[in-house]
């Protein structure tokens, strides 16, 4: 597997820099969405290569996005580190995480985005119009 | 701490690890739920990211063919995008974040909801594991 597939290299590599940067830019701002950017430049890039598929564009993102999640982390000197929810949530969601992992090669995953999207949809209208 | 967190914490990871979305679930739960700001959702978020990515990721790349050079390509270019984007950050108010956030959220909604990915999971040239 090449980075780039045929003669459309120049392109996808302006793609993927262009992509990094502005993945870079959304989680240093919002504390999330670098992996849909990642995901989005490896589905384009990829889209003319049978052999590679979203469950791989997918891989790459997550390898892609724990890095810059870690940097991100070091951005936040103001915010108090010492949350009594950590604990709770930490273990819980890798385990989630391990599940999902092992789930993704065994389920439908159509239902499943359509309500991610509702949430996400919901909950963003929420947040734009609350105060 | 609320016992719904331990539950909610699991499932969101699951929804993740699937690939099916879910970082900013995270935001939502901790901000609408939870009453969190807005920052410390979104650095709460960042740390259970990782802790998801750190068990999920593996499992993916055992298993999907990943391009290290893009790999390096995406990251390498991300470090500066992030300083930029914290800067950013630094500059607003936290409630012009939260509006952000907001239509970031929506925007990916809609584009799970509407958008065409050829990758569709669902497709047959993607069935293989």
């Amino acid at each position: 597997m090449t980075l780039i597939p045929g003669n459309k290299g120049r392109a996808s590599l302006r793609l993927a820099v262009l992509g990094g940067l502005f993945a870079g830019v959304v989680n240093g701002l919002l504390g999330t969405g670098a992996g849909t950017v990642f995901f989005f430049v490896a589905q384009r890039i990829y889209r003319d290569d049978p052999g590679i598929g979203a469950k791989d564009c997918f891989a790459c993102a997550m390898a892609a996005v724990f890095p810059v999640s870690l940097l991100s982390l070091f951005t936040y000197p103001s915010v108090n580190a010492g949350s009594d929810l950590l604990p709770a949530l930490l273990i819980p969601a890798a385990l989630g995480g391990l599940l999902g992992a092992f789930l993704s090669d065994r389920i439908g995953q159509k239902t499943l985005k359509k309500i991610f999207a509702a949430v996400v949809v919901f909950g963003g209208a929420y947040m734009i119009a609350g105060s | 701490m609320d016992l719904f967190d331990i539950p909610a914490a699991f499932l969101i990871g699951a929804l993740t690890g699937t690939g099916v979305g879910g970082g900013g679930l995270f935001v939502l739960y901790l901000t609408l739920l939870r009453g969190a700001e807005q920052l410390r959702a979104q650095w709460l978020n960042l740390v259970l990211f990782a802790a998801v990515s750190v068990s999920a990721v593996p499992y993916h790349l055992a298993r999907r063919k990943v391009s290290p050079k893009l790999l390096f390509i995406l990251v390498a270019l991300a470090v500066p995008g992030t300083f930029a984007g914290a800067a950013i950050r630094g500059a607003i108010p936290a409630g012009a974040v939260r509006k952000i956030f907001g239509g970031a959220m929506l925007l990916t909604g809609a584009h799970v909801l509407f958008g065409r990915d050829k990758a569709a999971f669902e497709t047959a040239e993607n069935k293989k594991t």
